[in-house]
């Protein structure tokens, strides 16, 4: 069954997945070609520091672009008949959710595994420093982490009823057109109410807090 | 003969409007049971209803012995069903959609999926979105019939089919269910097509079911009378009165069920001449019966 639900996914998924692994080679390789060597051979460890920090960024934003378009694709099928073939099959709906989201959650994996895989291979390939290491794994298990949280946000959202998907769709473009008016009124500096509704999110101990810290390969 | 489907006072509305309001059925085991009625009558929603995809505001569904929807997947991995629209993944290909479908049953029969697969002319890498009407068809009907299901629900499976693919459908799932003996709920507005497979009818209008009786009784029950001198207000009748309306003059036609002949002494008791009577046929039948439910019903 889990087999049947992963092949399902990965044949929606792969077209994006083999983008995120192309992307996943690029970065690490991209942040140490950009950095500039000394002339004994090694970094020069603030901007390589720098450009490896850029390329955290570029982690997270990757992770976020591949969680997004994953959860979407896990459930455009379904939504798209309106989940008629999902409630017609001989399985619980909840077991149904959950086997949707653990196929997800491994194909998030590969992507995560390529991070580890292609910053590990370009790690060991640059002369580092030896005031800095290499951490591959900590990066594709935060990379994969991170990417679970959007996922399932996501993914609880499109899984539920149109009617709830359009509520909650219709509140965050209230809450954006009221700032942009209050904003654009002059009543408010700027985009206080996203900022207060986004706050709870990003404050320590909350979900999205693995995007606000940094996701070094190569840290002290 | 115990019943597959059994419906009990069964209400389901649709945010403030009532969809389906206090409807009880009963589908024996092993009868093909035809569900009829007019488009936006409710069948499909009494059809999600007892598949467990819709959860009644009132009433109780026992499907297969099962409680619905609380035991829905257990009462679904016995169910074949095929839906009013195409429902399958449109990315995947046929042979994809026939693997996928069978990781959920225990029950299906590779073979017999691999010769409709033959039989209904489907190439194993034909994509699901690009099937005609006809082989999307023909698709869900092999899905439902390769779980070896002791219930097929079918909602409108020939709606928009050409009589050629119709009669491919139709023959694999009279052959299924002569080899099974299983139950079947069809649902159409197509009543001639029912009249052909069906030996059980039920007549659902506006949410409610009008009519519920073996398929010779609704072939044989419903009759047009023409009346002359009938008074306004009638006594009770040994025949259920559907409806009256006048012709010219005295004289009146009437929609009855359940009609002899030598209930004419009744109609001459009260005054009234029985000028001739019209036997209807299953359309008319039909036509009739929704006709004078929508009127007020019997009267």
């Amino acid at each position: 069954m889990f087999r049947a639900i992963l092949y399902t996914q990965w044949k929606w998924a792969r077209p994006v997945l083999f983008l995120a692994i192309i992307a996943a080679g690029w970065i690490p390789l991209e942040a140490l070609r950009s950095s500039p060597y000394k002339e004994l051979g090694t970094y020069h460890v603030p901007s390589l520091y720098a450009s490896i920090a850029a390329a955290g960024s570029a982690y997270q934003y990757l992770a976020l672009a591949v969680a997004v378009v994953l959860s979407i694709s896990a459930w455009q099928a379904d939504s798209a008949r309106q989940h008629v073939y999902a409630l017609s099959l001989p399985i619980p709906r909840w077991r149904f959710v959950l086997l949707r989201f653990g196929a997800g959650a491994l194909l998030l994996g590969i992507a995560a595994t390529a991070v580890g895989l292609f910053g590990g291979i370009a790690a060991a390939l640059a002369p580092l420093p030896p005031s800095l290491h290499a951490y591959p794994v900590g990066l594709a298990i935060r990379f994969w982490l991170g990417t679970l949280i959007p996922f399932g946000l996501i993914f609880a959202l499109l899984c539920s009823s149109p009617r709830r998907v359009k509520i909650v769709v219709a509140a965050v473009v209230t809450v954006i057109a009221v700032d942009m008016a209050l904003a654009g009124f002059g009543v408010t500096d700027g985009p206080q109410l996203i900022n207060w509704v986004l706050r709870p999110l990003y404050e320590s101990g909350s979900p999205l807090t693995a995007f606000l810290s940094r996701w070094m390969l190569v840290d002290v | 003969m115990s019943d597959a489907i059994m419906l009990r006072n069964v209400a389901f509305r649709f945010g403030k409007e009532f969809a389906i309001r206090d409807l009880s059925m009963s589908v024996p085991t092993g009868a093909i049971y035809g569900f009829l009625g007019p488009n936006g009558s409710g069948k499909t929603t009494t059809i999600k209803l007892i598949l467990g995809m819709q959860e009644p505001e009132d009433g109780s569904i026992e499907v297969l012995g099962h409680q619905m929807p609380k035991a829905a997947p257990q009462a679904l991995a016995r169910i074949g069903y095929v839906p009013e629209r195409l429902h399958l993944y449109a990315s995947l290909t046929v042979d994809e959609v026939m693997r996928f479908h069978q990781a959920f049953y225990a029950t299906w029969d590779a073979t017999r999926a691999e010769e409709l697969r033959r039989q209904f002319n489907l190439r194993h890498e034909q994509l699901v979105s690009r099937l005609s009407k006809g082989e999307s068809g023909k698709l869900m009907m092999l899905l439902a019939l390769a779980t070896q299901p002791d219930l097929l629900v079918l909602d409108e499976p020939t709606d928009g089919l050409d009589p050629v693919v119709r009669r491919d459908v139709l023959s694999a799932l009279v052959e299924y269910v002569s080899a099974r003996n299983a139950t079947v709920l069809v649902s159409s507005h197509l009543v001639h097509e029912q009249e052909r497979i069906c030996d059980w009818v039920g007549v659902m209008d506006e949410g409610r079911l009008v009519a519920e009786m073996p398929m010779h009784a609704f072939r044989s029950g419903v009759k047009r009378l023409r009346v002359n001198g009938a008074p306004p207000v009638l006594p009770a009748a040994p025949f259920t009165l559907l409806g009256r309306s006048p012709v010219a003059g005295q004289e009146e036609e009437w929609g009855v069920r359940g009609w002899q002949p030598e209930m004419q002494s009744w109609l001459e008791a009260q005054g009234a001449t029985l000028r001739e009577t019209i036997d209807l046929d299953l359309e008319e039948s039909f036509v009739e019966l929704l006709r004078t439910s929508r009127s007020g019903g019997n009267r």
